[in-house]
């Protein structure tokens, strides 16, 4: 079925040339991007920049813009890739030229992915990932998705049993657009609303600079202007403002967890679940059970009443670019429950629940009192006299959080997995590990904590370090010892 | 053959009962020498900053400022010394376990099985005081590497010996 040769050097599709260009546009404009807003801004302000006049500039965006053309086509013409009997071989580079051989068998995964713009040209994207190191991730940016096709199963034709499997892919989940929609509602929006405000709050003392520099004093001057006003007006216009917001926020996390995971699919094939998801950015990933280090389960008030779970994996080997998108939305209970046995073999969920002991407590009432004092802080500045009014509402609210964070902290062991449970008012997180794949264990106990006999516990795996928070000393070190004997014993791999 | 019998959580070697041997009383010399010279590039910095400009922050409160890192200084080469005494490493069949920290104590134990790779790191005054760090690498971005500092070069290089050793097991 193969129509494709890859014996000999072959290149991108032509179109590559395109993606190439709005790659390094992009990546231009990321890198440039406060010098270029510092342009902007003394553009709007005096016209010119640094005394150019606009036809100067034009011309040097146009200067760029071609320079980025002819690198864009040199590179296209530089980058050729073959496979000669059981290396992968890739050459690159315009002046650094650099040749890059991978034996198959090193090779981990092959992704093949496609954003907004190639999926226009209808190109895709090859990541081939090697164990090891990030940086020797190998990436041709565009190329036919049959082409692509061939070549992933080229690269995998050492090991044939990999096709095989693909033979008896079963569609486990799939997500609706009903689910998605419920998901994205769902957020904890508190958090995005916060990182908004704060953003449009930096903006508008600029913005106020802007507007009385464009003379919009006569239409919105009133508006904006609140010196002038009565304290009623101000009240309306914040409360106008914040509506918006939350408004805006709703919609942006709504939007962002639709576009990220449309169409989300979990194919279970016998070695590997693969999950598939993402609108303009498509992305497909594969968990292998023997590689996975951490699982997390997420939740939150809302999102339980309708029976929705996320649930999250950390991988070794994995690229940090994609660790991010390892998550699945949307699961309901059984499947969750499915999942948990597929890859930890045997989990149960009824052990018994130990839990922090007073401690917890006391550390995380310091923990409040910066919110505390920020809290009335704020309150100061726009009730003057009657700030104390606000600890009706934040005291209350405080010790609230706190009770749940305590009610929700847990953990439990048994002779292969250990999980600990925590969350807010909330939210609720659950975290996973197979202990024979813990790296390193250590306790941590502050001085204060030596006088009262408590410490915690950090556990070590490849990807991630989960911490126990403040148990009784000894049973710190029982712990310790178990977790250590367990590993120990048992010398099984952890990958 | 697969085995599977019950274990008396008892029997279970325990970290307790081991004893940690000190690292070397010479490393504690290049903790001060390094905050001492730390301090003194402050004391610099600061004293270049008067001299240059009497109109700034720095040079209208600096006796504050200067008592304030004096007083930081002092605390910290006092908590440098007081907590030397719990630093310590401890070698089992199965791990090595380091512990250090007076304010925040710490416990680390990587076991043998789990060790990537291991190295000796010597910085220019360690080489004059013949001592040596010796740096422990488990798998991972998120794994807590140990790094035994101020052990002497022998001891360094025979763990080193020994631990290598095992990983070839």
């Amino acid at each position: 079925m193969n129509d494709f040769d890859f014996n000999g050097p072959s290149r991108q599709s032509a179109k590559g040339i395109l993606v190439i260009f709005a790659f390094n546009a992009y990546k231009f404009i990321k890198k440039s991007a406060t010098l270029l807003l510092v342009f902007a801004f003394s553009f709007f302000r005096k016209g010119t920049v640094f005394g150019f006049s606009t036809s100067y500039l034009i011309i040097t965006l146009a200067g760029i813009g071609l320079f980025l053309l002819i690198k864009a086509f040199l590179s296209y013409l530089n980058f050729t890739f073959h496979i000669l009997g059981n290396d992968f071989h890739l050459s690159t580079g315009i002046l650094k030229k650099e040749n890059i051989t991978i034996p198959k068998s090193k090779i981990q995964n092959v992704y093949i992915k496609q954003n907004a713009l190639q999926q226009i040209i209808n190109v895709v994207q090859v990541n081939v990932e090697t164990a090891g190191d990030n940086s020797t991730e190998i990436e041709i940016s565009a190329i036919s998705r049959e082409k692509a096709l061939a070549l992933k199963q080229e690269l995998f034709s050492a090991r044939q049993s990999n096709t095989e499997d693909n033979q008896t892919m079963e569609v486990f989940y799939k997500a609706s657009l009903k689910k998605l929609l419920l998901e994205g509602a769902s957020q904890n929006h508190i958090k995005s609303f916060f990182i908004i405000l704060a953003f449009i709050g930096g903006l508008y003392t600029n913005l106020k600079d802007l507007v009385e520099r464009l003379r919009w004093q006569s239409y919105f001057g009133d508006w904006l202007h609140m010196n002038d006003h009565t304290f009623f007006k101000a009240i309306l216009f914040n409360s106008a403002i914040i509506g918006a917001l939350i408004v805006v926020t709703f919609l942006l996390s709504l939007i962002k967890t639709v576009l990220l995971n449309f169409n989300l699919q979990v194919v279970d094939n016998n070695k590997t679940i693969e999950i598939t998801k993402g609108l303009f950015n498509k992305v497909s990933l594969s968990l292998t059970p023997s590689r996975i280090q951490n699982i997390e389960i997420r939740t939150n008030r809302i999102k339980r009443y309708f029976g929705l779970y996320t649930m999250a994996f950390k991988q070794a080997m994995v690229a940090k670019k994609q660790q991010k998108h390892f998550y699945i939305i949307g699961l309901g209970k059984d499947e969750i429950e499915y999942l948990s046995q597929r890859l930890f073999t045997g989990f149960n969920n009824d052990l018994e629940r130990h839990r922090p002991e007073n401690y917890y407590k006391r550390v995380l009432l310091l923990k409040s009192i910066p919110l505390f004092v920020i809290s009335n802080g704020i309150a100061y500045e726009m009730f003057e006299n009657w700030f104390w009014t606000i600890n009706l509402i934040a005291i209350p609210y405080l010790l609230f959080v706190l009770h749940w964070q305590l009610k929700k902290a847990f953990y439990t062991i048994d002779d292969k997995y250990l999980s600990i449970g925590s969350g807010g008012f909330i939210g609720t997180k659950r975290e996973m590990l197979e202990i024979h794949k813990i790296q390193s264990v250590s306790i941590k106990q502050s001085f204060f904590q030596k006088r009262k006999n408590i410490a915690s516990i950090k556990i070590c795996t490849a990807s991630k370090i989960v911490t126990i928070p403040y148990v009784k000393q000894q049973n710190a070190r029982a712990i310790m010892d178990y977790l250590l004997y367990q590993v120990e014993s048992r010398r099984l791999d952890w990958m | 053959m697969f085995r599977n019998e019950q274990i008396d959580i008892d029997d279970i070697p325990t970290v307790d009962s081991v004893v940690f041997e000190p690292v070397s009383k010479t490393y504690l010399s290049i903790l001060i020498v390094n905050r001492v010279s730390i301090c003194i590039a402050i004391y610099l910095a600061l004293f270049s900053i008067k001299l240059v400009s009497s109109n700034n922050l720095i040079s209208r409160y600096f006796w504050v400022i200067l008592s304030i890192v004096s007083a930081f200084f002092i605390i910290n080469i006092i908590i440098v010394i007081l907590g030397f005494s719990k630093r310590g490493y401890a070698l089992r069949s199965q791990d090595i376990i380091y512990t250090k920290g007076l304010l925040i104590n710490d416990v680390t134990t990587v076991p043998f099985i789990r060790i990537q790779h291991i190295e000796i790191s010597r910085s220019f005054i360690a080489r004059k005081l013949n001592l040596a760090t010796l740096n422990i690498y488990s798998a991972g971005d998120a794994g807590d590497d140990l790094s035994i500092k101020g052990l002497p070069f022998d001891v360094a290089s025979k763990l080193n010996a020994h631990i290598t050793n095992r990983l070839n097991e």
